[in-house]
């Protein structure tokens, strides 16, 4: 069995003597796209922090293709590979939406002649010269991606890209992260609340319950697993 | 500001430049002087504009260049020759030196933002007066005088910058310089993720930038900077005081900078200039109430213009995003 790209064995973080993360698992292979959704305070964002290198775990092993990185910085985590969009969307509020771009390419190492394609693919082009800050929620999440993606991240942690848009923008993001994920062959973990949005992706799903992944498969077989019902999708499935 | 637009910056340069020919050799003295401390200021318009680390010790690496600059010309460091070149040489190197243990110890230690950093930086700044004052090596508080002046080899001859005109032009182009430099460094790659970095360093760590190392690189560039201001400060006058290290200075430089813009190293120069020139004519006119009509205008000032009345004007020459 090939390496799985990411692969977290046991993680443990708690805040204060609350167990955030309780001895969570999970895989995620290459050029998979993986749902994870769970109720609010289950420890998604954390077990995010934890990948991405903003928190450290107290016990468990997070390896990237094989590597132990639990001790590096989110830094050097990003320059092994891994990119992350935030809930609220992490640009550069004062900056332009070219500068933005110009930053993430320079960081990476990219040429800045990547930029203008950056921003054409996005749309984003008539806004290059605005501040960041000032663009509306869905072109923010966009710029943000797109800020990512020049990256070249082999990994892709994106928190609940979906928070603040409407029912039709966030199927076109399902469709564009599926399209991304079968083209460039990037791995995504993808945080999500919007379980129309989650269907709409159509990936495997893992679910979070106290800390732990209590489930993963089909969509379809994990939302009619008991525990999963009862602890979170209710009457909603 | 992501680029310190040039037009401006050169036409400023030609026409100080071409002062010397209109001006009287007292304002020639004068603007050598306020070009010394312009190095100063546009020193804290890097680190805080462009770094957003507001350094309440910006005067510290001034003063740690005048006294490298005193204790070098003087011949008072063991093993090496008296001498201002040396001296001008230590003082850039010295409070370069100095910055980069200092950020190692606060940049690295996670306290770059905040009320920690403002905190430490300001007790930094005492301390150093402090430890001036008591020195007997470094001249207690009457501090050193009688230093040589900077000489400058020329063919055939050497050109002692004693008189206005000579200090004015090296003045004149050692800030010239800086200020282009700077804003290179402003518009080159690195320049913009140091901006990110002030932006979000979280955010920028994710895209793989090293925030402590942007930050500690842009806190050493701007004492190298200073204390360039602070050695070519002492070469004019001859003598270095406990005060170039201190708080009142530190505290007078963010008012320049705040004044002229804190986004651009040229506006924060101009902003040096502008401060010092109203002090001086407000003082005249005012007699000892001076300090209580310039705080007034410091605070219309901050209300009207948010960017420094120099950083608003030369940003939107440069076409800069609104904030």
């Amino acid at each position: 069995m090939p390496t799985p790209l990411l692969e977290l064995r046991h993680l443990v973080k708690s805040f204060g003597g609350v167990l955030a993360v309780a001895g969570a698992s999970l895989e995620v292979e290459e050029g998979r796209l993986l749902a994870l959704i769970g109720p609010n305070g289950c420890g998604k964002t954390t077990l995010f922090n934890l990948v991405t290198g903003i928190e450290r775990p107290e016990a468990g092993s997070i390896r990237l293709a094989g590597r132990e990185i639990g001790g590096l910085p989110p830094q050097a985590r990003a320059r092994l590979g891994i990119g992350r969009t935030f809930q609220v969307p992490g640009v550069l509020a004062a900056l332009s939406v070219r500068e933005n771009l110009e930053v993430a390419a320079t960081a990476a190492g990219r040429p800045r002649a990547e930029v203008a394609h950056a921003l054409e693919q996005a749309g984003l082009g008539r806004f290059a010269e605005r501040a960041a800050g000032t663009l509306p929620h869905g072109l923010q999440q966009r710029l943000e991606l797109a800020m990512v993606l020049l990256q070249r991240p082999r990994l892709l942690l994106l928190d609940e890209p979906t928070a603040g848009l409407e029912l039709g923008e966030s199927l076109a993001v399902a469709a564009r992260l599926r399209r991304l994920v079968a083209a460039e062959g990037i791995a995504a973990l993808v945080v999500e609340h919007d379980l129309a949005f989650v269907r709409a992706l159509g990936a495997e799903v893992a679910v979070m319950l106290r800390g732990r992944i209590a489930a993963r498969g089909p969509y379809a077989r994990v939302a009619a697993d008991p525990d999963v019902r009862a602890a979170y999708l209710g009457s909603r499935a | 500001m992501s680029r310190e637009p040039l037009l401006p910056a050169l036409l400023l340069w030609t026409a100080l430049a071409l002062l010397p020919f209109a001006a009287p050799a007292w304002l020639l003295a004068q603007l050598a002087q306020y070009l010394a401390y312009g190095l100063l200021a546009m020193s804290l318009a890097y680190v805080w504009g462009q770094g957003g680390l507001l350094s309440f010790c910006q005067a510290l690496f001034f003063g740690a260049g005048a006294y490298a600059f005193a204790l070098a010309g003087l011949g008072r460091l063991p093993l090496l020759p008296a001498s201002p070149g040396l001296g001008l040489v230590l003082a850039v190197l010295v409070p370069t030196a100095l910055a980069l243990l200092l950020g190692l110890l606060l940049v690295g230690a996670r306290v770059a933002t905040g009320p920690a950093w403002a905190v430490l930086t300001l007790v930094l700044g005492v301390i150093a007066e402090r430890l001036a004052v008591a020195s007997p090596f470094l001249g207690g508080s009457n501090g050193l005088a009688g230093l040589p002046p900077l000489a400058l080899p020329l063919p055939g001859r050497t050109l002692e910058l004693l008189d206005p005109l000579p200090t004015y032009l090296a003045l004149l182009l050692v800030a010239a310089a800086v200020q282009l430099g700077l804003a290179r460094a402003i518009a080159a790659p690195s320049g913009s993720l140091l901006r990110a970095v002030r932006e979000d360093p979280l955010r920028a760590a994710h895209l793989g930038i090293d925030p402590t190392r942007a930050r500690l690189r842009a806190f050493t560039l701007a004492a190298a900077v200073a204390g360039l201001g602070g050695g070519l400060f002492a070469a004019q006058f001859g003598f270095v005081a406990p005060p170039l290290l201190g708080l009142g200075l530190s505290t007078e430089v963010l008012v320049w900078v705040a004044v002229g813009g804190r986004g651009s190293p040229l506006a924060a120069l101009l902003g040096a200039v502008l401060v010092k020139t109203v002090e001086g004519l407000l003082g005249e006119w005012l007699g000892a109430g001076w300090p209580l009509a310039l705080g007034l205008l410091l605070l219309l000032v901050v209300l009207l213009f948010p960017r420094g009345i120099f950083g608003g004007l030369l940003a939107r020459l440069a076409g800069a995003p609104d904030p």
